[in-house]
């Protein structure tokens, strides 16, 4: 071998111990329980408070989004205990078979759930399914730079703001939106309406600078983007640090979104995720993780213990008759191609 | 030589890569790509009997139109890059022999970050208030209104950035062999500087050229994660098209069909078309503007791991607080150790079976080398999303249970097509005469590789294996499919934290591997000179 291969080779077994090293330092060697999750979506010293009590190992894998998560796990993915999609993701996942029950009797927490939310969600009795954070979409603006806000979606028609705005590359929440500002459920299911909420969204897209998912937290705080449509908990948190960033929800209506917690049917370990959901309904500790994450954990015994800024934020907690208008989406099985047809329309329009 | 040893010779450099790709790659596409005749079962999943309906509906939804956009925003992207690779690649072979190496990990470097990191720290650089769009103002190149991102331009700018790597790797790899002095014999008999160039130096590199327009248009071609960023509403590509169909609509047949029509119509170069090559000079001051181009999100990058800003557009203050949250999240330090752990084993077995599959494609033309060939080009055009959901689909119907084994199989499957090709463009009008001459003169098999092929082949060898693990290091979409439980990657982790989380955290990881990287360059430079 010529030095300089020799020096590769070298290179090579060196940045592989030092990887091994890491991995054998790092992996576990007590009973794993497997948690599916999005980033940054659980405070890391519960988890660790959880591991001692508990003598175990949570290993954190991340996804990023509910439809790529399903397409795995659809696919015949296994070794995941937990879980934490969006409801109307868990209502697709139940009817497949792809989720065991919940064991009242092994998560006495239960109790604390707050009965107001759960007579709007999906899976009302909590049967295969538990609630975990509450969040909704809407509009987030700089108020030092946008003159005469209405908090309305009629927002995107205003041309003066043209190429600094945007809205989510979601088909669901934008054919939502256009579908609320002309006063139809976001779960219609009605051709004639779909249609005509996409033409308003075609009337918005010319204003806007793209449909984007991510990059809009950092735009708004940049100043980027003056206007975006986008989801509460991450507008809290982005308004925490520039307070000329302001979230509100229109008044013709919005998305309440939950991420529940479920257990998938092949779980190797369905004892200590039930174990673990119970310990994340402890009201102490759900308000702990409320305040990390800026998003509401529909647990009642749990409010009075957040500090008051959380309470009294008409984001988090909406006052009546807001809260009223507030909507979930359901999963429309065969009529979701409906809204494909729409969505592929609004793509492609000039 | 007699023909039972070539014989032998032949099977045993193809059978490693062919069976490889035979059962990760080719098997399980066909069985997805099948799946095309299949009804669609609205839960995503695919429903019983056989249909042409799919393939009837493939006219509508403005496929005609995106088709287009793809096609001209990819031939741009390859053009352009090889307008810039081909003095990069020129510069860096002919530089002293100890800058080469340097320079060559400085280019590759910036690459082993994570992707979309870097594309939004370009969205920082040509932010509508930001310094490069006052600089065009002032110069009259720009209105006050008028937008940097989210049209055609930026959408192609994102895809140059991100592939230029990949054609100064097998530019570089041809250039290195090149005997300069036949410019000059050419320029002493009376050649202009452009007629040695052009009739002296791109015939001479041909298929680095060539390697390097494929690695680069085929692969954009199924490209959608930068474009989704920086694009407008009206800027999608087919790519994005295929995303949609099997993620949103959880339609499956649908995106088969579509990702079976662009292999077909990205197979069609195979048929016999030749790459014709553009030119370029001044490869000093090229290398210099790619460099500037490659750090300039780097810079940003770094900047704001300092920065107290959670999201980067704007500076608040010096800060370190990201690298002391860094040193408590385990999460993110496993899943660094994954990746690597994978970039460094995907790297060096992709090497080994594309050195191998590149040897027996140049040193034979037989029909059995004609299948290698398409069996090797082939993952370069399939969609990812593909790609990944088929592997999935494999590992399942075998009970392989996912962990940091199966992404380990799925990203070499993908490497390998890059490693061959790189290999290959170094190859060209190797003697082989050296080798048989060895052979002859007694030297096993083995002898005559390690000593008279291996040394003429090094530096395609390491230029494949860097491009092997700057892809390893950034997969996102096949490796999600196939990690398992407890084998999240970097690249992983980064996508969740960019919808849900703190991406400074990845800026200020980021930033800490540039440094050690850069300190173990020079430390070994600096102990290869003593050692010469």
């Amino acid at each position: 071998m010529t030095s300089k291969m020799k020096w590769a080779a070298a290179g090579a077994v060196a940045a592989a111990l030092t990887a091994g090293l890491f991995y054998a330092l790092l992996s576990p060697a007590r009973p794993v329980l497997h948690f599916y999750t999005w980033a940054d979506y659980i405070k890391p010293e519960l988890v660790e408070r959880f591991e001692r009590e508990h003598g175990c190992r949570i290993v954190l894998d991340t996804f990023d989004s509910n439809e790529t998560m399903y397409a795995k796990i659809k696919a015949g993915a296994s070794g995941y205990d937990l879980l934490t999609p969006t409801s109307y993701m868990v209502k697709l996942m139940n009817d497949q078979g792809l989720l065991q029950p919940i064991r009242r009797d092994l998560v006495p927490n239960l109790k604390h759930v707050d009965p107001e939310f759960l007579a709007v969600t999906i899976d009302r009795t909590m049967s295969h399914s538990v609630p975990y954070l509450l969040g909704n979409a809407g509009i987030a603006y700089r108020k030092d730079r946008v003159e005469k806000f209405e908090p309305s979606w009629t927002v995107f028609d205003r041309a003066d703001l043209k190429g600094r705005m945007t809205m989510l590359n979601d088909m669901r929440e934008t054919l939502g939106a256009g579908l609320k500002t002309l006063g139809y459920s976001l779960n219609s299911r009605d051709e004639r309406q779909i249609r005509e909420a996409r033409d308003v969204v075609i009337r918005w897209k010319r204003n806007l600078a793209t449909f984007e998912n991510e990059a809009y937290k950092s735009g708004i705080a940049s100043g980027e983007f003056l206007v975006v449509h986008g989801y509460g908990g991450d507008m809290l948190q982005v308004q925490r640090e520039n307070p000329n960033v302001l979230f509100v929800l229109p008044k013709e209506g919005y998305v309440i979104c939950c991420d529940d917690l479920v257990i998938l049917k092949d779980a190797p370990q369905a004892a200590l995720a039930h174990a673990f959901i119970n310990f994340l309904h402890d009201p102490q500790v759900a308000a702990e993780n409320s305040v990390f994450t800026r998003y509401r954990c529909p647990n009642a015994a749990a409010y009075p213990l957040l500090p008051e800024d959380l309470r009294n934020d008409p984001i988090l907690f909406p006052p009546k008759d807001l809260w009223a208008r507030g909507e979930i989406i359901l999963d429309l099985g065969a009529d979701n191609a409906k809204y494909v047809k729409a969505w592929d329309e609004v793509k492609a329009a000039r | 030589m007699d023909a039972r040893r070539t014989w032998a010779d032949e099977w045993l450099a193809t059978l490693p890569s062919m069976a490889w790709l035979t059962v990760f790659f080719a098997v399980p596409l066909l069985v997805v790509f099948a799946i095309a005749f299949r009804p669609a079962d609205p839960s995503g999943g695919v429903a019983e009997g056989w249909t042409l309906d799919t393939l009837r509906a493939l006219d509508g939804a403005g496929y005609a139109a995106i088709a287009w956009r793809t096609l001209w925003i990819s031939a741009v992207t390859a053009a352009l890059c090889l307008l810039a690779a081909v003095p990069v690649g020129y510069g860096i072979a002919r530089a002293e022999r100890r800058w080469r190496h340097v320079l060559l990990l400085l280019v590759i470097v910036p690459f082993w970050t994570s992707s979309l990191v870097r594309i939004f720290a370009w969205k920082v650089v040509l932010h509508p208030d930001g310094w490069v769009k006052e600089l065009l103002v002032a110069c009259g190149l720009a209105q006050p209104d008028t937008l940097l991102l989210y049209n055609a331009g930026a959408v192609i700018l994102a895809q140059v950035y991100t592939f230029l790597p990949f054609a100064i790797l097998p530019i570089y790899a041809a250039a290195e062999k090149f005997d300069r002095s036949l410019i000059d014999a050419a320029r002493d008999l009376g050649a202009t500087r452009w007629q040695a160039f052009a009739r002296v130096f791109v015939p001479g590199i041909r298929r680095g050229l060539l390697a390097a327009a494929l690695l680069v248009f085929i692969p954009a071609l199924g490209s959608y994660v930068a474009p989704d960023l920086v694009g407008g509403p009206g800027n999608e590509l087919i790519g994005n098209k295929i995303a949609q169909r099997v993620f949103v609509d959880r339609n499956l047949p649908h995106a088969a069909a579509l990702s079976a029509c662009l292999t077909l119509a990205a197979l069609a170069p195979l048929l016999g078309a030749r790459g014709a090559m553009k030119r370029s000079r001044l490869p000093f001051y090229t290398i210099l503007a790619a460099l500037v181009f490659f750090y300039l999100p780097i810079a940003v990058l770094v900047a704001n791991s300092f920065n107290a800003s959670r999201y980067g557009g704007t500076w608040t203050g010096f800060s370190l607080k990201w690298y002391a949250q860094l040193a408590r999240e385990t999460v993110i330090l496993r899943a660094l150790a994954n990746s690597l752990l994978i970039a460094v084993g995907a790297a060096v077995a992709a090497t080994v079976l594309g050195t191998a599959a590149a040897l027996a494609l140049h040193r034979w033309s037989s029909r059995l080398q004609r299948a290698h060939y398409a069996l090797i080009y082939t993952p370069l055009v399939v969609p990812e999303v593909l790609m990944g959901m088929s592997l999935l689909l494999l590992f399942v119907a075998l009970g392989v249970s996912l962990s940091l084994w199966t992404i380990f199989l799925a990203h070499v499957t993908f490497c390998v097509s890059y490693v061959a090709l790189v290999v290959l463009a170094r190859l060209q009008d190797l003697d082989f005469t050296v080798i048989e001459a060895a052979r002859d003169l007694g030297a096993t098999r083995w002898q005559a590789a390690r000593l008279a092929l291996l040394p003429m082949l090094w530096p395609g060898i390491v230029a494949g294996g860097l491009l092997a693990f700057t892809l390893s290091i950034d997969d996102f979409v096949i490796t999600f499919f196939v990690a398992g439980a407890g084998s999240t990657t970097l690249p992983i982790h980064i996508y969740s934290m960019i919808k849900h989380g703190s991406p400074p955290l990845i800026n200020a990881l980021s930033t800490l591997l540039l440094a050690v990287t850069f300190i173990l360059v020079w430390v070994s430079r600096s102990l290869m000179e003593k050692h010469e």
